[in-house]
């Protein structure tokens, strides 16, 4: 039972992680509260499966197209809308998530209907039974498109020039400009790598999850912890973060009380940020 | 300069439109609802009557509001047109006939939360002259719907279940079909009816129930019900329906490995429920929902045959061996390409029920209708869909003659399994594994 | 110099106010359909709301996404002062004051320290641990809420009243007290310092600025302004539980509202409120033949009012003449 628990916690945590690091990313770099995220990844929800539907691709197949299309869609609203919100106080930017999260939401019932929607054919299912511990497939799906999204883009804001002017420019702004860096590419290409990270995250969720409109919001609060948790806007400290939620999620929910898991999670949230206003990793 | 004064005066402009047309079509709507509520004995009798519908706008409710409308649609055709072929009261004729043949319209309201729908229910009353509500209420929904039905004096027909709304002392509440206490009782009574018949040895209960309104209701219910019946509950959970996972309820579940698991959940919590219950690797014995969910059309359809074994108390099923029935589940579905569920129909059905009252009473005000359905409609068991004993509410709103029947899904289709007497199918009793299917 | 200029513009506040109040005051006798009043109570609440976290988020420039918590705090004291011993709210609301300053106060203590988006963050797990409170207390009533419903009771004693108009006066008489309040902060050295707090923190604690002292004053004041509308919106909506008054949904539309009208001014989250809650109800009404197109329309004219109009809708009517312009406004808008 306790080798099941820690192994579910650390799966959760690593769905928690998925949705923590496109929040982390968009909060370091522009210092944007994301309301959205959790909305980006209901849509990568949605055309997932309207690419299941129409064309027939396994949501594994259509992952990188999924990636590409939540990119380009990443790069439009910043376009529209973030540049323009970027010129504001920082709490319109914030409302302006809000209110293009209850956008998408609603508009993907207009489009979609309520119903309830999942992917009936997969190519990887079932478990396996590891001594006592039962591990699902689908659920390993989304572990292993964490773990390689996390590495590649630790991968691309450290190895790549894009990447380290993205960092650079999180950094100090006008500086970043003085040396050269063409902070508007770069703030763009962040919050499109943020929309591309729900996208993945998105895209390997319809292996687990049946996915309504309304998917996302469950989802934000804890993205959000898991960012304050590990300290802002570091991808590493986001993926620490959800891990740590996943488990103290798991663990008081099975030992402790089910009605209380949630909570346990705030107030532990809520005693780190007491001792330590920055978080775990925070500078 | 110039251009910053126009920006102003249309802005002004337009804030002052909003509040003028606003005011304005208060006033106008209110004098026309005025005119259809005052309708008594003696003047005309009015050309359309209103049936507010209540469904949800937005949330987990979206997909069962969708499918109530669709009904609603088909109801009004019916009652509205001549349909010879249809078993149904009113579809002979065109209109109700004791009205002077007005024709019936739904009215779409929202109820996607407990404020909401006080706001919607003053608003079909008093703007749109509704003459009573029916809909997908939930208990927390009727609760304030209720506040406005008891201040204008108007009847809501809710199939809310909780207990509070039949203990409150409402005057205009009614509900044609069983509470929660009555669909436990059933379900408990049953259990014994498998130890008794069927020897299946069931001791053990673990109550599921998600924590708002809806599922603690039922788990207060089950609990005490359960002891009752002398059951040992090995689990009770509550959790939150908009939980991200439910792992942990389930690794509990597990380990308390009881004879029965009963559940209360919405629709979104279910399925996340029955894929965490898949990829556990475990299904209880017998999974015996209380509606909501486990009914709902979402249920099945993204499910399959992962769906089957499942149990679930309802009101109505699709198999019923009944003429009224079978037709309204064939309209929906060449309507639609969905299959009927008992929750949709008996929602759009209580719309029926406010305009065979209104019928009968000759009237569309409040206090006649609700006379009439005290004293009891007067429906053929032919025209009913439903099959019931009657349709006679009690003082407290219910239903003397509601009664519930229990269900099991076999091949991603409704069985029912209780009462006998109608039931299409023998219960299958324990579940198999996820191994064995 | 100072002296009368300031007089000055305390007179024109005072017909400002009084015209706009009066105009409130006479809508409903020219259309009094029960739907447009209510609509009138609710847009009156939800201002009551937005000016209470105007104070903290505001003036103070602490943005708070958990007030909800404050508003459902008052909701519940006035209920089950009522439920359990008929004591009328107009005594509960300020036990319900009091109990939320006395949380704030607690509650401020480690939060008020935090910065930016974590002090957001923290609210929104404070409203959750609270929701999840509330949803397994079974002695408030838990998740099964607390119905009030009350018949045999004086309407006056009660706040329950047959008609709407006369609640929308008592409504609207809170909303002077706090327009009124409001306005005293705002002209006082207390306010000046909050904006100060707001502009820079460093900076002002460089000059002498007791911040913590400050913020946690604006933050209780702005809890029990909030509490008041909690408890004024119980006896509007007379049944509560935790699924409908605490979502995050709530936490945000108060900010919304005042982000709406225009932040940090008066007048702002009183225009907020009457213009988000109009749309709201009527979208509803609306564009009930297709589900979700109401919320779809209301987030796009949010998104556009918060990119297009940052300084809110009130920004619009200002100007150099600005009371005279916001005068006629008032008087022409509201008619």
């Amino acid at each position: 039972m306790f080798w099941q628990v820690l192994y579910e916690g650390l799966t959760m945590g690593t769905i928690y992680a998925l949705l923590a690091m496109g929040i982390a990313l968009v909060w370091g770099v522009m210092n944007i509260l994301s309301f959205s995220q959790g909305e980006f990844m209901m849509v990568a929800m949605y055309i997932t499966f309207f690419i299941n539907v129409a064309l027939g691709w396994d949501p594994l197949a259509a992952m990188p197209l999924v990636i590409v299309i939540m990119f380009v869609l990443g790069l439009m609203i910043y376009r529209t809308i973030i540049t323009k919100a970027l010129k504001g106080p920082v709490l319109g930017q914030r409302l302006v998530t809000f209110a293009l999260g209850m956008v998408l939401c609603n508009g993907m019932i207009l489009i979609a209907g309520g119903q309830t929607k999942s992917i009936s054919q997969k190519i990887i299912h079932g478990n396996i039974e590891l001594g006592s511990v039962t591990i699902s497939k689908e659920k390993m799906v989304l572990v292993v498109t964490s773990i390689l999204v996390t590495a590649l883009l630790f991968w691309f804001m450290n190895r790549t020039k894009m990447g380290k002017a993205i960092r650079a420019t999180s950094q100090d702004k006008e500086a970043a400009g003085l040396v050269g860096i063409n902070t508007q590419t770069a703030y763009m290409i962040a919050f499109g790598i943020s929309a591309a990270i729900a996208g993945a995250g998105g895209c390997a969720m319809t292996y687990y999850y049946y996915f309504t409109p309304n998917i996302g919001t469950n989802f934000m609060i804890f993205g959000f912890i898991a960012v304050c948790l590990g300290g802002f806007g570091s991808i590493g400290g986001a993926f620490v973060g959800g891990m740590i939620m996943g488990l103290i999620d798991l663990f008081t929910g099975t030992y402790f009380s089910v009605s209380y898991k949630y909570m346990a999670i705030s107030i532990i949230f809520l005693l780190i940020v007491t001792f330590k206003p920055k978080g775990l990793f925070g500078r | 300069m110039k251009i910053k004064k126009l920006r102003k005066l249309i802005a002004l402009g337009l804030v002052a439109a909003m509040m003028f047309s606003m005011a304005g079509c208060g006033g106008d709507t209110k004098e026309a609802a005025e005119s259809v509520n005052k309708q008594d004995g003696e003047s005309e009798n009015p050309d359309t009557i209103k049936i507010g519908l209540m469904v949800s706008f937005t949330g987990s409710g979206v997909q069962a509001g969708q499918e109530c409308q669709a009904l609603a649609d088909i109801f009004e055709d019916i009652i509205n047109n001549k349909h010879e072929d249809i078993n149904l009261p009113f579809a002979a004729d065109e209109g109700l006939p004791n009205l002077g043949g007005a024709k019936v319209e739904f009215v779409v309201g929202d109820q996607s939360s407990a404020d909401v729908a006080l706001s919607e229910a003053e608003r079909l009353y008093t703007e749109e002259g509704v003459i009573g509500l029916c809909g997908n209420f939930s208990s927390a929904t009727t609760k304030t719907a209720m506040v406005a039905a008891e201040k204008y004096g108007f009847p809501i027909i809710s199939e809310g279940t909780s207990m509070t709304l039949t203990d409150a002392g409402y005057n205009y509440f009614a509900r044609s079909f069983p509470g929660d206490d009555l669909f436990i009782e059933d379900s408990f009574s049953y259990l014994d009816y498998l130890n008794e018949e069927k020897d299946a040895g069931i001791k053990t209960v673990a109550l599921v129930s998600e924590d708002s309104e809806f599922g603690t209701n039922i788990a207060n219910v089950e609990k005490a019900t359960a002891e009752a019946h002398g059951y040992e509950i090995v689990e009770n959970i509550s959790y939150n329906a908009q939980a991200t996972n439910v792992t942990s309820e389930v690794l509990r579940l597990k380990q308390a490995d009881a004879d029965v698991v009963m559940m209360s959940s919405y629709a979104a919590d279910a399925l996340l429920f029955m894929s965490a219950f898949k990829e556990q690797d475990y299904f209880p014995k017998m999974l015996f929902g209380q509606r909501g969910g486990f009914m709902a059309s979402d249920f099945a359809l993204n499910l399959g045959n992962d769906s089957d074994y499942v149990l679930t108390t309802s009101r109505w099923n699709s198999d019923m061996d009944n003429p009224a029935a079978q037709d309204i589940a064939r309209l929906f579905k060449e309507k639609t390409g969905i299959t009927l569920i008992g929750d949709t129909l008996t929602s759009v059905w209580d719309g029926y029920l406010l305009a065979i009252a209104a019928n009968q009473a000759g009237s569309t005000d409040g206090d006649a209708i609700m006379e009439a359905l005290h004293e009891g409609l007067d429906i053929p068991k032919e025209q009913d869909p439903f099959g019931l004993e009657g349709y006679k509410y009690a003082e407290n709103g219910q239903n003397e003659y509601g009664s519930s029947i229990i269900i099991q899904y076999l091949n991603s289709e409704l069985n029912t399994i209780y009462p006998e007497s109608i039931a299409g199918m023998e219960l299958i009793y324990p579940a198999k594994g996820w191994n064995e299917r | 110099m100072r002296g009368k200029a300031l007089l000055q513009a305390e007179k024109s506040f005072i017909t400002q106010t009084g015209i706009i109040f009066v105009v409130l005051a006479l809508i409903p006798l020219i259309s009094s359909g029960e739907f447009f009043v209510s609509t009138l109570c609710l847009s009156v609440i939800w201002a009551i709301m937005g000016i209470g976290w105007n104070i903290i988020g505001g003036y103070a420039g602490q943005v708070s996404n958990g007030h909800a918590m404050y508003f459902a705090v008052g909701a519940y004291v006035g209920a089950l002062g009522l439920e359990w011993f008929g004591m009328s709210p107009w005594i509960t609301m300020w036990v319900g004051v009091l109990l939320s300053m006395l949380l704030a106060f607690l509650i401020g203590y480690p939060l008020l320290r935090l910065r930016g988006h974590y002090f957001a963050i923290a609210t929104m797990a404070i409203v959750e641990c609270v929701r999840i409170i509330c949803t397994n207390w079974n002695l408030i009533g838990g998740a099964t809420g607390v119905s009030f419903f009350q018949r045999d009771m004086n309407s006056l004693y009660s706040l329950q009243f047959e008609n709407r108009v006369p609640f929308y006066f008592i409504c609207l008489g809170f909303m002077l007290v706090f327009i009124i309040v409001s306005r005293v902060i705002q002209q006082s050295k207390f306010g000046y310092y909050c904006r100060a707090i707001k502009a820079n923190q460093d900076s002002a604690e460089s000059a002498g600025v007791n911040s913590t002292f400050y913020k946690r004053w604006a933050y209780m004041i702005s809890a029990a302004v909030v509490s008041i509308g909690g408890a004024l919106y119980a006896q509007y909506i007379q049944y509560i539980d935790p699924v409908s008054l605490l979502p995050l949904s709530n936490s945000m539309l108060i900010v919304l509202i005042v982000v709406m009208g225009g932040i940090g001014t008066i007048w702002g989250p009183v225009l907020g409120a009457f213009i988000m809650t109009f749309i709201n109800q009527y979208a509803r009404a609306l564009f009930n033949q297709l589900s979700g197109l109401n919320l779809f329309i209301y987030g796009v004219l949010c998104l556009f009012i918060v990119l297009f109009i940052p300084k809110g809708i009130i920004s619009l009517f200002s100007g150099e003449k600005i009371k005279k312009l916001f005068r006629k406004t008032a008087s022409e808008k509201r008619r």
